[in-house]
């Protein structure tokens, strides 16, 4: 599964961004760039899923590929995906083209929803089972503020709640592959059961390690679709994300840009009072400007302009902003380009809806 | 005082008696005396400072060299309900450790690295609030000739000075009569009170198999956990070895459950199989050093070692393991007459080689000439390629000898040559030292004297009588042992009833439920 999604991901890239952009975009790396290239490239399903990544994993899958034949090496750290490689994705139309990860909207989400329901588990689990000492499977502080807030409130209903909880998630368990449901409860760390490990279940479902991380990203994308879709206002799993989801997903950086552009400050002045480059400045703003659409933009690229830009993109088939901004004899700034592509982008959506 | 200190040993701990050291070591820190206590691996030598902690005035600092030991111990007393416990070391996160440093006074209890302690901020605020006792752990890191030496720990002096002369007690578990003096000098304690206890352990056999090879050593092994499916750990020297022991021992023995520890894993993983380990989930760890530290699990078996270690003192702490209840535990190191070469490695990789010296001194010229300063540690080891040890040894001896003075890269061709010339032999005697330190061991394992009595000739003049069986050479082969066997628990194989049981909806645990009044 691994091996194919990051083909996937080179193909729709195709050459035009190095395989570390993949790389950043799996990892979720909050960056304008690593964003923006999630939405250009139609790949901000995969934002995220894959948190743990290190150099080294990533690495050895791209050298896999390209021993099997499905890649071959570009120019400057660019892969290109061979007729081989592009049949092997066809075979496997329905994997990867219908992906069910959400990652841009859910990836940040997800992370904290597992450790919450894990360590919530364990807790309850034990308490009701009359133990009170027992080593917490997370220790991230905000997760256990969490869980301790949530037990505080509910200390004399914990068998209630516990029975609840378990027949939510019976309910969602059931809509799975029959795998996917093993592999969730496997993971649960209960009174006197701690849950198996990545390496175990890679070992015991027979999968390479990568794909169990994939495996369970993707569980928990299914629980919060779940959830969203599903559950009754009534229901214990909305609960737990409820605080977490936000209107845009924005790096913290470019949400304070956005507040005060907002207030209405100026490029320039946003630049003085947060003590910015201007580069930096400019970079939010097209981050802005790929969730909002109505971010007003006329301050910073015409509509003429717009109109220019995005009619050599479509001549040239390319989103390349070196070469955009050659042809059009470098009339506009690599800025302007930027958030011409990102309106693009915005209006599809919008024909789309 | 005597049964204010039982009182208060079965109220936080609920045990009736205390182990032996214990008791003498607490009382006469609370006395006021600088102690150094060498208890046995697996003997609770963390209680000795863990209960004044919750009875002096002031704070507890203890200097640690292990980050997961510290986090491992806060965990457990956190988990007890003892809050007043925190662990400074570079995993907290920024905010988190504003805040702490914020309301230090707090806490009762303050683990700290001794790297930590060289920050000027920590050592202002630590100044600031009463501390009543230094606790020196795994003191044989501050001798040059104890087995894992930390620059750092030759510090430590300054730092009690620093902090008004608090209470010191040093804490080893493996330290020769020399390293013992080596740790009162350096920490300028002359008046430290010893107390010394032998390290031998009377129910743990001691026992070698001579193989041919690694596929010799499976092959036992796979016998031997055939027999005895007991809590069994086994320690590897590489990463790739504990992974794929544990492999092929799923293969051939699917009904014991076996799992690999190292620290390439993740935090959350590494806790996991701690965890079912500790909880009878799993029989058999294939692991690094990177485990063990911390875990008191009592009814460990067997302990396996499947390469060599690099020392004698490494060997003690790590068998050191088993049987802390008491009952007949065995330790089998599995030998090979090319073995040797693992742990040669091994040292060879903890000190700096001539070519790596030469890298980092056109490293240093380079960022001197053009008024850099030294980057962090994280990153000077990624731009180099150089492993943490090895930088250790370097940044403190060019420190001692005024290379680097805070970060300040003080740049002289000639002087520097001389001062080079200098840490190469230090590099050298250190390394013969090494050598030294492994051939004892392989000298031990080759001989055919009792095992105990030359094991622990190193440390002390005689050893226990075994409650049990001695050694292979004396009494023990496997074929007499009959330890008991931890009962498995049933986990069912299909999710929907192993759901149900998790989350105690099955009809069993009804009747279990406490009722609220209670």
């Amino acid at each position: 599964m691994f091996e194919l999604l990051v083909l996937q991901c080179l193909n729709k890239i195709n050459q035009e961004r190095t395989v570390y952009n993949i790389f950043h975009l799996l990892k979720g790396k909050r960056s304008s760039q690593t964003l923006q290239d999630a939405h250009i490239y139609k790949l901000k399903n995969y934002f995220g899923i894959y948190k743990n990544i290190n150099k080294k994993t990533f690495h050895s899958c791209i050298d896999r590929l390209t021993k099997h034949g499905y890649l071959e090496n570009g120019s400057s750290s660019t892969c290109v995906v061979t007729d081989k490689g592009k049949r092997k994705l066809e075979q496997n139309r329905d994997l990867v083209q219908r992906t069910p990860f959400r990652g841009m909207e859910y990836s940040n989400v997800a992370q904290i929803l597992l450790e919450r329901l894990l360590l919530f588990i364990q807790t309850t689990t034990n308490i009701v089972s009359g133990n009170h000492i027992f080593i917490p499977i997370t220790d991230k502080s905000e997760v256990l503020r969490w869980v301790k807030r949530i037990y505080r409130k509910n200390k004399e209903m914990l068998p209630e709640l516990l029975e609840k909880l378990y027949s939510e998630l019976m309910l969602f368990c059931e809509s799975l592959p029959d795998q996917e449901a093993c592999i969730f409860v496997d993971q649960l760390t209960g009174y006197r059961k701690y849950g198996l490990s990545k390496e175990q279940l890679a070992m015991k479902y027979n999968l390479p390690l990568e794909d169990v991380e994939l495996k369970r990203a993707l569980i928990i994308h299914k629980l919060i679709n779940h959830i969203n879709r599903v559950c009754q206002t009534t229901d214990l799993l909305p609960f737990f994300i409820k605080d977490l989801q936000q209107p845009f997903f924005l790096t913290t950086s470019a949400q304070k840009t956005y507040t005060l552009l907002q207030k209405g400050f100026t490029i320039e002045q946003i630049t003085t009072l947060r003590r910015l480059k201007e580069s930096t400045v400019f970079d939010h703003i097209v981050e802005i400007a790929l969730v909002d659409p109505t971010l007003p933009i006329d301050p910073y690229v015409s509509k003429e302009a717009i109109d220019n830009i995005l009619e050599i993109t479509d001549q040239l088939h390319t989103i390349k902003l070196k070469e955009i901004r050659q042809a059009l004899e470098n009339q506009y700034s690599y800025f302007q380009i930027r958030l011409a592509l990102a309106i693009a982008k915005n209006h599809r959506r919008r024909d789309v809806l | 005082m005597t049964r204010d200190l039982e009182y208060a040993l079965q109220q936080y701990y609920g045990h009736a008696a205390f182990r032996e050291g214990q008791k003498e070591i607490i009382e006469d820190v609370l006395a006021g005396k600088d102690v150094l206590g060498i208890l046995p691996t697996g003997s609770g030598k963390s209680l000795c400072y863990q209960l004044p902690a919750r009875m002096v005035d002031g704070a507890v600092l203890v200097v640690s060299p292990l980050i997961s030991l510290m986090i491992d111990q806060e965990k457990q007393l956190v988990a007890t309900g003892f809050k007043q416990v925190i662990a400074i070391t570079s995993f907290l996160s920024k905010s988190t450790k504003e805040r702490v440093m914020h309301q230090l006074e707090q806490y009762k209890l303050i683990y700290v690295s001794p790297e930590m302690l060289q920050t000027k901020q920590l050592i202002d605020k630590l100044r600031s609030i009463p501390i009543s006792v230094f606790v020196v752990d795994e003191a044989h890191c501050i001798s040059q000739w104890g087995h894992e030496f930390r620059p750092d720990y030759l510090k430590l002096h300054q730092v009690v000075e620093t902090l008004n002369y608090p209470t010191v007690l040093a804490l080893s578990a493996t330290a020769t009569p020399d390293v013992q003096q080596d740790i009162i000098e350096q920490l300028k304690c002359e008046r430290m009170v010893r107390h010394v206890y032998p390290m031998d352990r009377e129910n743990i056999a001691l026992s070698i198999e001579k193989v041919k090879n690694n596929q010799e050593k499976l092959h036992f092994l796979i016998d031997t956990l055939n027999k005895f499916p007991g809590p069994t750990m086994i320690y590897f020297s590489s990463r790739m070895w504990a992974e794929k022991v544990t492999d092929e021992l799923c293969k051939h023995l699917p009904n014991l459950r076996t799992a690999y520890y190292h620290g390439g894993m993740e935090q959350a993983d590494r806790l996991l199989i701690q965890q079912q380990f500790m909880n009878n989930q799993l029989d058999v760890v294939c692991c690094t050093s990177a485990f063990g530290m911390g875990i008191n699990k009592k009814n460990i078996r067997l302990v396996v070692h499947f390469h060599l270690p690099t020392q004698i003192e490494s060997y003690i702490q790590e068998i050191g393991r088993a049987g802390r209840d008491g009952k007949q535990s065995v330790s089998l190191l599995l030998f090979a007459p090319h073995d040797v070469s693992i742990p040669k490695r091994l040292i060879e990789s903890e000190l700096p080689s001539p070519m790596m010296i030469n890298i980092v001194l056109q490293f240093l010229k380079e960022r001197a000439n053009t008024n850099q300063m030294l980057p962090d540690d994280k990153e000077v080891l990624e731009i180099l390629q150089i492993n943490e040890i090895q930088w250790r040894f370097l940044s403190y001896h060019f420190e001692k000898h005024g290379m680097i003075i805070e970060s300040r890269i003080l740049y002289n061709e000639n002087i520097w040559m001389n001062r080079i010339t200098s840490i190469q032999k230090v590099i050298k005697v250190r390394s013969e030292y090494k050598e030294q330190k492994l051939q004892e061991l392989l000298q031990w394992a080759e001989g055919s004297a009792c095992r105990r009595t030359s094991l622990f000739s190193f440390f002390q003049q005689t050893v226990k009588k075994p409650t049990g069986f001695c050694c292979d050479v004396c009494d023990f082969t496997f074929k007499t042992w009959e330890p008991s066997v931890v009962e498995q628990q049933h986990t069912k194989s299909d999710w929907r009833s192993a759901f149900k049981d998790l989350m105690l909806q099955g009809e069993i645990h009804v009747n279990e439920k406490p009722s609220r009044n209670s």
